[in-house]
């Protein structure tokens, strides 16, 4: 039997705002296994780093946001515990890093005491095991002399090791589930390599679930085991990474890996481009959100949402996944 | 070619007419920056008709009448008279003259002077030197003492009152100014209007100052107020505008000793002096948000 | 390739910039060396990519082949006239010739002016034509970076990333420039609008011959948009050479391993890449000899005494390791 750390479904937050309520997300379903990576893709404003925001709760309940749908965490559902309870879920149970190292550290506290802190609040060690434990976690994310790194302060680190020690403080309560948004954006292509290494190494030494949330699709297609798309907060297409990044169904799944230049393509032919923007979210299109920029698209189309179904095993939100051909160029 | 000229006219006015709905639309909104604009509007009217005022209610404000000393608020002198039986009403509208050119010149000429001198100290390390080092040397001198200094160099009148406490103010817009033009002065689009060749000059006036203008605003309702409030010390101290010439500031120091005889005569001038001071504040940052582009749509 | 029959149009003779760092009271107590003794040519109508990690100077020396930056030692040719010492004022004739994309859609344009005013105001400082000639000028360009004419009064907080870095472009080519440097125009957009920007530059090359410097720390643009590439590391050029012969056979050890470190779109590649190790060091305080020796698996005692030279391993491919040049 699959054993699930984390089912969110038919999500919806709405922000309140002075011109109405504005939907960021709408009706988000997905799921993550037990020692599963799943990635998150999809462009800015598309509502991935909302799903990981609204799983851990994070956002101010009583002025800013609006919540429907349930997200399981094993058998509770943290839409409907009291907001208090999040505190002890959070760090504890699902623990998150962020794109930006530097700024989630705090500045004036050694690495020591910002990985000591969860351990002395949710587990109750003593201030020895607890320092012991934080050299131990910060030998493991593979800081190398992680005795003397340990006394030192964030500028004191690169950027790369800035973020291990991210990593560190999130996995030191060893939580069920780990949600890295946008983890390697910032950093080099070589430090990004190593950091993806340690994160898919922790994955399968601890046996947690990793929500991978990223634009980068070829990060995604080198670590995740699952994918799921988004696009103006929809999940337009899931499935196994192999599948998706082989057979991609839906047109704008196609459309994003034909726009990225690739490394041993062709560099003599133009890049593919998907029409137009991303429109606003107060300007979401009736119907198939995808249609106004689709290539494949009819009136049809823009006549009713479609709904995310079955197709070759995939879950795509398109009438037409079935018959749109990537071999058929359309016209631009 | 000329079609396109006036489909682009047509554009332009649309926008600009759409970008004046916006603003007002903006300005109103925001009741309290109205309210400002209203009290700054009565104020100045009062001051600019203050004569009319005054002998349509056969008052004079210069007229002393020892008989009349003292006396409490009624239909004849509506806020009272003095301890030399000047009517305090038609004071406080020829004060309101005095204190508004004095507050308006300060806050202004300061504004432009700080501004200046802070922007072009962005632009060389020992030009930046020099004036900050001058500005802090200013700032240690207690506001106060320096202008009565300055005031004793110069001489008491109006004109050099404006002078001295405009000095006294720049130091902290230039401070200021310089402060946040060193932070725009870091954007990319300055780097970028250097690669288009743009001039020094016209990278700190066009391209640093307006980014820079709203807490330059907002220091500027500040100088307006502590003005008004150092006129009032300076007249106290004789270091001021000369009697018998009625200020805000000065009818205060007067009222001082009498306080339990006259509490009219404190009242006032502190009532006018504290309104108008709210009144430019709340204008201020009314007109900040106006100027700025990116807020409310 | 036509190296001998064209002069380069832009170059960098050992081109060195270091910046002062200062201690507390304003003494110099070393210095960054951002860059440090690199030479590039740009030719006529070519597209020069220059990669490397952040930190190893290729935004600086971009800076410094527009003279945004004043060189500490080497020289800077541009057009034949040697420009790396010019005053402020005798560089304005050549910025209309050379011109700069930026990176970051959102800070290089000034939020309090109009699109129309802003692209204006760039002829105004050339003394270049009436109002109503700018005005057609300013419109003509932002028709063919793809705006419409009803953006010319508007304010660049109502553009998206995408827009805004058209109007970027817009501002850099009004002048008719030759040559312009994109310092890294790609990266701050998302993959669909960064290919719709990649083409249009690509057109733009096409139809106005332009010469581009393109600053970029993504292997896979940089292949697809340049015809000769310079992999710079910790502010040297380590390896360059014409792009299809760097990319199927890289000599540098960095750049094998910056092209090993790309993630593949194709699921399951690449899992025998080789993994460069630890950090890059601080430029404040390069390492002796080579200075890409401290990270590099095939390193030798000598790498860290002596600093390798550039030295032709094929034809137009130069590559700053003599190991690399030997095991060849």
């Amino acid at each position: 039997m699959d054993e699930y750390v984390l089912r969110v479904e038919n999500l919806v937050t709405e922000f309140k705002t002075d011109r109405g309520p504005l939907k960021a997300i709408d009706g988000v379903t997905l799921q993550v296994k037990r020692g599963e990576m799943l990635g998150l893709v999809g462009e800015s404003g598309c509502g991935k780093s909302v799903t990981s925001m609204s799983v851990m709760r994070l956002y101010d309940e009583k002025t800013t946001v609006r919540y429907e749908g349930s997200v399981w965490l094993g058998d509770t559902d943290l839409m409907s515990i009291p907001y208090k309870k999040m505190q002890d879920i959070r760090g504890r149970e699902i623990a998150m890093i962020f794109q930006d190292a530097l700024s989630s550290l705090n500045p004036v506290l050694r690495v020591s005491d910002q990985i000591m802190e969860p351990l002395i609040t949710h587990q109750h060690l003593k201030r020895e095991d607890a320092y012991r434990k934080a050299v131990e976690m910060l030998r493991l994310v593979g800081i190398p002399s992680p005795e003397t790194r340990v006394d030192q302060y964030p500028h004191e680190l690169s950027g790369g090791m800035r973020q291990r020690v991210m990593i560190a403080i999130a996995l030191c309560c060893r939580p069920r589930l780990l949600i890295a948004d946008e983890p390697t954006t910032a950093l080099d292509v070589t430090i990004q390599a190593q950091i993806l290494d340690l994160i898919l190494d922790l994955n399968r030494q601890m046996h947690m679930g990793v929500i991978l949330i990223t634009h980068d699709l070829a990060v995604v297609a080198q670590v995740c085991q699952r994918v799921a798309v988004m696009y103006l907060g929809q999940i337009v297409e899931e499935a196994e990474v192999a599948e998706l990044f082989n057979h991609p169904l839906h047109p704008y799944t196609q459309g994003l890996m034909d726009s990225i230049p690739k490394l041993d393509g062709d560099s003599r032919h133009r890049l593919h481009m998907i029409r137009g923007t991303v429109p606003l979210l107060n300007q979401i299109p009736r119907g198939c959100r995808f249609a106004p920029r689709c290539p494949y698209a009819d009136a049809a189309c823009s006549a009713a949402m479609p709904e995310l179904t079955q197709a070759g095993g995939h879950l795509v939100r398109c009438r037409k996944a079935g018959f749109t051909d990537k071999k058929v160029t359309p016209d631009e | 070619m000329s079609e396109q000229k006036m489909e682009l006219t047509r554009i332009r006015k649309t926008l600009m007419r759409e970008q004046r709905q916006i603003n007002i639309r903006k300005f109103v909104r925001s009741r309290l920056s109205v309210v400002g604009l209203a009290i700054v509007l009565l104020i100045a009217l009062l001051a600019l008709f203050a004569p009319v005022i005054s002998s349509a209610m056969n008052v004079d404000p210069y007229k002393a009448t020892v008989r009349d000393r003292f006396q409490p608020p009624s239909a004849a002198h509506p806020f009272g008279t003095d301890n030399l039986g000047r009517d305090i009403f038609s004071r406080v509208l020829f004060g309101a003259r005095i204190s508004m050119i004095v507050g308006l010149s300060v806050g202004l000429v300061s504004a432009l002077l700080g501004t200046a001198l802070g922007l072009y100290a962005t632009t060389n390390r020992y030009l930046d030197n020099i004036l900050m080092r001058l500005c802090d040397g200013l700032k240690a001198i207690p506001n106060i003492l320096l202008a009565i200094a300055l005031m004793a160099v110069l001489g008491a009148n109006m004109q050099n009152v404006i002078i001295s406490l405009t000095i006294v103010a720049i130091p902290g817009v230039a401070r200021l100014a310089r402060s946040n033009a060193l932070l725009i002065r870091e954007q990319t689009y300055i780097e970028a209007m250097r690669c288009l060749g743009a001039g020094k000059h016209r990278i700190l006036w066009r391209h640093i100052a307006p980014n820079i203008l709203s807490p330059i605003i907002v220091q500027m309702t500040f100088s307006f107020a502590s003005a008004i409030i150092s006129e009032a010390s300076l007249s106290f101290l004789g270091a001021g505008i000369p009697q018998p010439e009625p200020s805000w500031g000065g009818m205060l120091n007067e009222a001082r000793s009498y306080l339990f005889k006259g509490w009219w005569m404190a009242v006032y001038p502190a009532v006018f002096t504290g309104v108008s001071v709210l009144g430019f504040n709340l204008f201020g940052d009314g007109l900040r948000d106006l100027m700025d582009p990116v807020s409310g749509k | 390739m036509n190296k001998d029959l064209n002069a380069p149009i832009l170059s960098a003779e050992r081109a060195a910039m270091w910046f002062p760092v200062r201690g507390g009271l304003g003494k110099t107590t070393g210095y960054v060396k951002a860059v440090d003794g690199v030479s590039v040519q740009l030719h006529a109508r070519q597209t020069y990519g220059l990669v490397g990690e952040s930190g190893c100077g290729k935004s600086t020396l971009g800076r410094l082949l527009c003279r945004l930056l004043e060189p500490t030692d080497g020289r800077i040719t541009l057009f034949g006239q040697d420009i790396s010492h010019l005053k402020e004022r005798e560089l304005v004739p050549f910025r209309s010739r050379i011109q700069m994309v930026f990176q970051d859609p959102y800070t290089s344009l000034n939020p309090r002016i109009r699109i129309g005013d802003a692209l204006m105001e760039v002829l105004a400082i050339h003394h270049t034509g009436s109002r109503s000639e700018q005005m057609e000028k300013a419109l003509g360009i932002l028709d063919q970076v793809g705006l419409r004419q009803e953006h010319f009064y508007r304010f660049p907080h109502e553009f998206s990333g995408g827009q805004r870095q058209r109007i970027g472009l817009a501002r850099a080519l009004i002048l008719n420039p030759e040559i312009v440097l994109c310092d890294e125009p790609v990266s701050a957009l998302d993959v669909s609008i960064q290919s719709q920007i990649i083409n249009l530059l690509c057109d733009l090359q096409a139809e106005r011959s332009l010469t581009y410097l393109f600053i970029s720390h993504d292997m896979s643009v940089i292949r697809y948009i340049s015809d000769r590439v310079g992999v710079m590391y910790l502010g040297h050029l380590v390896e360059e050479s014409d792009t299809e012969e760097i990319f199927s056979h890289p000599a540098h050890p960095y750049t094998r391993m910056l092209l090993s470190a790309v993630p593949s779109i194709v699921p399951g590649d690449k899992t025998d890449r080789i993994r460069l190790q630890g950090d890059p060091p601080s430029p404040l305080d390069p390492p002796k000899g080579c200075v890409f020796h401290t990270r590099c698996p095939y390193a030798k005692k000598e790498c860290g005494e002596k600093s390798p030279e550039l030295s032709e391993l094929a034809q137009g491919h130069y590559c700053a390791c003599p190991i690399a040049a030997a095991g060849n």
